[in-house]
């Protein structure tokens, strides 16, 4: 299936600790601090969880690149596993003193958090979804947002991330990083315009990218592949990206890109 | 207007449990007789309300599957069963590449996590047996479905709290309108958790009794478990039809509706638009109608907008409780139920019916020869979804 979907922005957040990132990730690649949530209103961005900060902000960097109105575009958001950290202060809750929950982190604590937030911050109205496939977050999320395109046409911004796995629910070595990326994909733009181009993400013998696997915690990370992404349209590298780090069904995505293209 | 009837999907089988029962039939009686399956939690609270569980436990899963092992898992599971028959048809008709699996759920693992956690507390370790990735988190049950079924086509689990088992018609009918699956597997289920139960609570959602949907003095949600599967197909001998969804975003608050119900109504519209129908033509409204002062105020005052004050407008939840994220799915079953079987059921609940909410709330059973049912679902975040089936 042809989908000649252009990608028009690219951001990401990553808290990997001591990791230096391939060199033209860095140009997309926010890895120095804790995420802002800056498009949040402020009383909302203090109780918003890491996860959503991280979230809302790559979106936000994301847009910027071509000035992708966020009030008009649809948004999928994936994550494999939700708002975590805010589950765990409501299990805390539970079983501490007399186990009645904080109204606010329960309704913060459903896995559409993120996108809630970001359809209210920038006053969308439109197609919102949140969904999680595990280690096949970021193919699920680019199979989701072009069902969106093929129907729609137009935009649509793709944000995956998820936060460390709590450390007390898993084993050392199954913890990983926090990650967040975005896509900004659109059918109809100025092609000069687009980074890139993406087809129909498909099952295919492919191997992870090479750097990821120099970083453990990086590599089991569910959105791995959404980096990897990342770093191939930067460095524009044409050919099949595989969209997980190893762990998920195998599923990659070809991306090309046309002569003249930025 | 154009009729896009023709173009609609096959809905060929469908599968279902709720406090009404496991089965088709025991669903019918019970909405047929008026009867509620909500009774008191299963569980020990702190305070005091009504749940609406299925009967019996779900059964485990098979060995090889037994990984994803929890609750939720086994329900989904359950749920494969009936309808096995036809996925397998449906598998070998169209090849496992092109049947998706497109589910949905809002509690996921957590049960099983809940008591992983309590474990914990009390000695120090978690049990051996639990496993993060694959019992808490979301995807456990897409794992399962490929499983049981063999569908390998694209899937994934939509989590947006009590939307998010009617947004996966969404899914399902975008990617078969693609052309990269001719066929989905679609549904959700939830469990009852204690999280859930305190945290509603703590809200004030909660009521400490049966749930009143459209009810003046109505005091909040009962929350239930339960699931359904829906097959959909491109082309086949239909139970039903699927004949669009619409969907927005109220962008207007986390865990509390539009007070004019405006995202309500645009969800409603767009549903219109595609399945090209007059809003004339709805026959019924399956409502969300959770019994909480905002939702069936803001909802009555969309469907007096949209479809006016006199299409019949049920809640079922006065039958199952609010199932949350598997809420979309078994609504939808229920209303092609109206379809097949020629009746509206009584909204429990709803009287006296409060005179904010001035839409035809069906009071008692009724005989109905619906060709369109109007299945709604809003959920926290503002996600907002119309759902419109049609007779086979």
């Amino acid at each position: 299936m042809n989908a000649d979907i252009g990608v028009y922005g690219v951001a990401a957040w990553l808290d990997a600790g001591a990791w230096a990132p391939p060199s033209a990730l860095g140009r997309v690649l926010d890895s120095e601090g804790k995420p802002q949530g800056r498009l949040l209103p402020a009383m909302v961005r203090r109780r918003a969880s890491v996860l959503t900060r991280a979230m809302v902000d790559v979106l936000e960097r994301c847009a910027a690149h071509t000035g992708c109105d966020l009030e008009r575009t649809p948004m999928v958001f994936g994550s494999a596993w939700g708002e975590t950290a805010v589950l765990m202060g409501l299990l805390a809750q539970m079983t501490d003193g007399d186990g009645a929950l904080s109204p606010v982190a329960f309704a913060s604590s459903v896995h559409n958090a993120a996108s809630g937030n970001a359809s209210i911050a920038t006053g969308n109205r439109g197609f919102v979804t949140s969904i999680a496939a595990g280690c096949d977050t970021p193919a699920a999320a680019l199979v989701e947002a072009l069902g969106v395109l093929h129907e729609r046409g137009g935009d649509v911004v793709v944000v995956v991330g998820d936060v460390a796995a709590p450390a007390d629910l898993v084993w050392e070595r199954e913890r990983a990083a926090s990650l967040a990326v975005a896509f900004h994909l659109a059918i109809g733009r100025p092609p000069a315009d687009a980074l890139g181009w993406l087809g129909w993400p498909a099952v295919r013998d492919l191997a992870p990218a090479p750097w990821l696997a120099e970083h453990d915690a990086i590599a089991r990370h569910p959105c791995a592949g959404a980096l990897a992404v990342a770093d191939v349209l930067v460095r524009r590298a044409p050919g099949w990206v595989r969209l997980d780090g190893g762990g998920g069904s195998g599923f990659g995505v070809e991306i090309t890109f046309a002569e003249g293209a930025r | 207007m154009q009729d896009n009837r023709s173009d609609a999907l096959a809905i060929t089988a469908y599968s279902l449990a709720s406090a009404l029962g496991r089965t088709r039939a025991a669903t019918v009686e019970a909405l047929a007789g008026g009867r509620s399956g909500l009774a008191p939690p299963p569980m020990a609270l702190p305070f005091a309300t009504v749940c609406g569980v299925p009967p019996g436990e779900p059964s485990p899963l098979p060995a090889e599957l037994a990984v994803f092992d929890s609750r939720v898992a086994r329900i989904v599971a359950d749920l494969v069963a009936p309808i096995r028959g036809e996925i397998d048809r449906a598998v070998a008709r169209w090849g496992p590449g092109r049947v998706g699996i497109f589910l949905a759920t809002s509690t996921a693992g957590i049960l099983t996590t809940e008591q992983a956690w309590r474990t914990l507390q009390t000695t120090g370790a978690l049990p051996a047996s639990y496993d993060f990735a694959r019992q808490h988190a979301y995807d456990a049950m897409l794992h399962v479905v490929r499983g049981l079924t063999g569908a390998s086509g694209p899937g994934f689990v939509t989590s947006t709290a009590c939307s998010s088992s009617a947004k996966v018609f969404g899914s399902a009918t975008r990617l078969i309108r693609a052309g990269l699956i001719d066929a989905a597997i679609v549904g959700g289920a939830d469990t009852l958790c204690e999280v859930t139960l305190r945290g509603f609570h703590a809200l004030g959602a909660l009521d400490a009794e049966a749930c009143r949907p459209f009810a003046s003095g109505r005091a909040g949600i009962n929350v239930g478990e339960g699931g359904a599967l829906v097959l959909v197909e491109r082309s086949g001998d239909a139970r039903a039809r699927l004949l669009a969804v619409g969907e927005s975003s109220d962008a207007h608050h986390i865990s509390a509706p539009h007070p004019e119900g405006a995202g309500a109504r645009a969800a409603m519209e767009e549903a219109l638009v595609r399945a090209g129908l007059r809003p004339s033509e709805v026959d019924c409204v399956n409502a969300h109608g959770t019994g909480t002062l905002q939702n069936d105020r803001a909802e009555a005052l969309a469907i007096g907008a949209t479809l006016g004050d006199q299409v019949p407008v049920v809640s079922t939840k006065g039958y199952t409780g609010h199932m949350l994220g598997a809420a979309g799915a078994v609504e939808a079953v229920l209303a092609v139920l109206t379809l097949e079987e020629g009746f509206v059921p009584a909204s429990l609940g709803c009287e006296p019916v409060d005179p904010e909410v001035a839409v035809n709330v069906v009071r008692e059973r009724t005989s109905l020869a619906a060709r369109v049912v109007a299945s709604n679902s809003f959920a926290f975040g503002g996600s907002n979804v119309t759902v419109l089936l049609g007779a086979a």
